[in-house]
């Protein structure tokens, strides 16, 4: 029975592990008030991607371009199968035309590997995106910022660069949260 | 694993009390601002997402009674500290299942009782970058070129995640680019469709691209590259082909992606493969070549893409006929539908197809025309037009959301048509002759997504309807589901989900079906429900059934048995 002991002992402590770490801090997050804002921490890396070969961006997308100049960045993982994907980025796509004014930045990356890839770029614009779109045929990119790899996946990065939000999945009811925690990032209340 | 044995009772209620605590502990994942002052990191920040997945399944209905009811407790933490330049990432996964608690397996039965508890790391990796330099050391993902010659990439879908583990350098100009690649090929620890531990064979893998941007107003790129595998020894044989020794490849790439304008994308990418082969060093040695060719007109509404594909003798693997997706490193274009259907011989295939895209732009209604039509021949060596001739069309439309409406609404509708058709006589199937039908797939799809406010459903339905022929003559079986999804707000998901399939059942599932399920035959219902404690952190339990079969992806297909039981899933994140 002492290796069933401590394998129990080994599961119950790394699970505890991760709880400790995981509920530290108060929480600030009222997901069904007006209030959408969770601090989760981290700095994204400064990646570089191509953009969609025939989507609305031509060039590179260079995040740190961006990080540290008082921009905030929204970073949607998507892909050209995925079909909340689809109900995300025209709905990012209203908040961007809204508060690109305001220094926001949208930028959406394909995880379409090289049979979808060349659908990416026309996807977008059918979706009425105007953002920049970029690819990630090697997913090392994802991997870094997404180690679930979800579609989609949005992540929030604040005018200080630092990450506020994290979501895998995306569902129209969430809109009014998304609407409110957006206003915030970009300082026009909510 | 045996059942009702008094002295592991006590153990798996321990197993089970620490699943239920690892799952119920954490109520909230909100951090304060993780960031720290670190020796050569400078100003470091640092991150974590953790998932833990508890897991009982039931009977998966195959003839191994060792992998049948059990339960499992998965963790995995994704760690990284990230600093001005330098980027430290590493993942740890840990699981232990029950069976672990039972005796061992009796003597030549040991292969049966593949589950096993693992705790390693797992991609590892040091990244420093710097303006145009980036330098790694650890695990890293790699593609070159459209994936034809090299592909280091997760599928999701087979349950492949392999890095190469080792070093890679990278110089991003504005005009020139380079990077070199040499490791050992690192598939993830465990295989997440059936839980087993994934053997290692350490195959060494160098590769190297040189690139170039023409200076002048209309961007072209062109690029260089090439590889070269070599694969570790098989220790088990049972093979039908021998083995290889190593894979050589090397290639050309050239991309016009805004021509007219940016009305007109180009790209082209020739690559040849040498293959050395032969049990006990025999060397012999074979050829292959891959051509991958793709034009995209993009006007205002309008989008066509033109693809060519002509792959010959091109498999990226350690043998001809290798069955393991993650030992596969080449994902070459398959310009096929991205659903369920069985495609093959990914090496040997040669084709066209054309895809037209309109958008009503700026309103929400979009469609899509496909057609693809190509030979493919399973025996790599023989020529893809002497196979089996692949035609597949299908069309979506496509109603996407518009948010300034209270009642918003969108919808996502597929039909498509594919066969295969035989080009010659088949030897293993006397009677039958070239001209007729190999295989057939009628397949349609629709999401309906309705939201006002705080609520929204999304209705799932698809189907689809298969004849392929087989030993016993022509066989059809069908394949589809429902769902019903209800949201409220970001933090509740509830999903109702009914599965059908009567695919190979007799093949798969070799054991009594009489007590499979309540709803009887070929229905696997489910529910699945998801609370989220705040954006970053969610619950997920899934109860119920799902149908095995065959999945494909990449040229690769898997035989997935059934799934019954129960899943509890806690993702968190700092």
């Amino acid at each position: 029975m002492s290796k069933v002991r401590s394998l129990a002992l080994f599961v119950l402590g790394l699970s505890s592990f991760a709880a400790a770490l995981l509920g530290v801090g108060t929480p600030e997050v009222g997901l069904t008030g007006s209030v959408a804002r969770a601090l989760v921490g981290g700095h994204p890396p400064p990646f570089t991607l191509p953009a969609a070969v025939g989507g609305p961006s031509t060039g590179e997308f260079r995040l740190a371009e961006h990080l540290g100049q008082h921009r905030p960045v929204v970073i949607l993982f998507w892909a050209t199968w995925c079909v909340p994907c689809t109900q995300e980025m025209p709905f990012y796509q209203g908040l961007y035309a809204r508060y690109r004014d305001r220094g926001l930045r949208v930028v959406a990356i394909s995880m379409d590997d090289a049979r979808t890839v060349m659908r990416a770029g026309p996807a977008a614009r059918r979706l009425g995106v105007t953002y920049d779109v970029v690819t990630d045929l090697d997913t090392r990119v994802t991997t870094q910022l997404n180690p679930r790899r979800s579609a989609p996946f949005s992540i929030w990065v604040d005018r200080t660069g630092a990450i506020t939000w994290e979501r895998e999945g995306f569902a129209s009811a969430e809109q009014r949260v998304i609407e409110s925690g957006i206003a915030q990032l970009v300082g026009a209340g909510g | 694993m045996r059942r009702g044995r008094p002295r592991n009772a006590l153990a798996r209620a321990a197993v089970a009390a620490a699943l239920v605590l690892a799952s119920a502990l954490p109520p909230r994942a909100v951090a304060q601002d993780l960031s720290l002052d670190l020796p050569v990191f400078g100003h470091t920040t640092f991150s974590m997402t953790s998932t833990t997945t508890a897991r009982y399944r039931g009977d998966n209905y195959d003839f191994n009674t060792h992998d049948d009811r059990f339960g499992s407790l998965a963790q995995r933490f994704d760690l990284a500290l990230q600093g001005d330049e330098l980027r430290l990432e590493v993942r740890i996964d840990a699981f232990v299942p029950t069976t672990y608690l039972a005796d061992p397996c009796a003597p030549g039965t040991e292969s049966l009782c593949y589950l096993a508890w693992d705790l390693r790391p797992e991609r590892m990796t040091l990244r420093w970058e710097h303006e145009n330099w980036l330098v790694e050391a650890g695990d890293s993902q790699l593609v070159l070129g459209r994936s034809i010659a090299l592909a280091f990439r997760k599928v999701d879908l087979l349950g492949v995640d392999t890095a190469l583990r080792g070093a890679h350098v990278r110089y991003q100009g504005q005009y020139v680019r380079a990077r070199l690649h040499a490791g050992v090929a690192n598939p993830q620890n465990q295989d997440p469709i059936d839980l087993s531990i994934i053997r290692e064979f350490s195959d060494v893998v160098t590769a190297g691209t040189l690139g170039a941007t023409l200076p002048g107003e209309t961007r072209i790129d062109l690029g260089l590259h090439a590889a070269n595998l070599w694969f570790a020894d098989e220790p088990i044989g049972g093979f039908a082909q021998p083995p290889n020794r190593m894979v050589s490849i090397a290639g050309w790439s050239a991309e016009a992606p805004a021509l007219l304008d940016g009305r007109l994308a180009l790209y082209v990418e020739n690559d040849a493969l040498r293959r050395v082969w032969g049990a006990q060093g025999s060397g012999e040695q074979e050829f292959g070549r891959a051509t991958y060719a793709s034009a995209q007109l993009s006007l205002d509404e309008l989008t066509v893409l033109v693809e060519w594909k002509d792959y010959d003798n091109f498999l990226v693997a350690g043998s001809t006929d290798e069955s393991r997706a993650w030992r596969i490193y080449g994902a070459a274009p398959s310009i096929e539908y991205e659903g369920p259907q069985r495609l093959r011989a990914i090496g040997n295939q040669r084709g066209g197809g054309v895809r037209v895209d309109y958008a009503f732009l700026p309103g929400p209604w979009s469609f899509s025309i496909n057609e693809v039509a190509y030979g493919l021949n399973e025996e790599l060596r023989e020529d893809p037009w002497s196979g089996v001739l692949v035609s597949h069309t299908w069309a979506t439309l496509v109603r996407r959301q518009e948010y300034a409406e209270s009642l918003i609404w969108s919808l996502n509708f597929v039909l498509g048509w594919r066969e295969e058709v035989l080009l010659h006589d088949p030897v293993l199937m006397p009677g039958h002759r070239a001209g007729e039908l190999d295989r057939r797939m009628i397949h349609g799809q629709v999401e309906v997504t309705l939201g006002s406010g705080d609520h929204s459903f999304d209705i799932h339905v698809d189907h689809r309807h298969e004849t392929q022929l087989d030993f016993s003559g022509y066989r059809q079986f069908q394949v589809g589901g429902t769902s019903v999804t209800y949201t409220f707000g970001v933090p509740l998901t509830a999903t109702v989900g009914l599965r059908w399939s009567d695919y190979n059942l007799g093949e798969v599932t070799q054991r009594s079906m009489r007590d499979y399920n309540f709803l009887g035959g070929n229905m696997y219902p489910s529910v699945e429900v998801r609370y989220s404690f705040d954006p970053g952190t969610s619950l997920r339990l899934f109860a119920g059934q799902t149908p095995g079969g065959q999945i494909c992806s990449g040229g690769v297909c898997r035989v997935v048995p059934p799934f019954e039981g129960v899943l509890l899933q806690f993702v968190g994140r700092l």
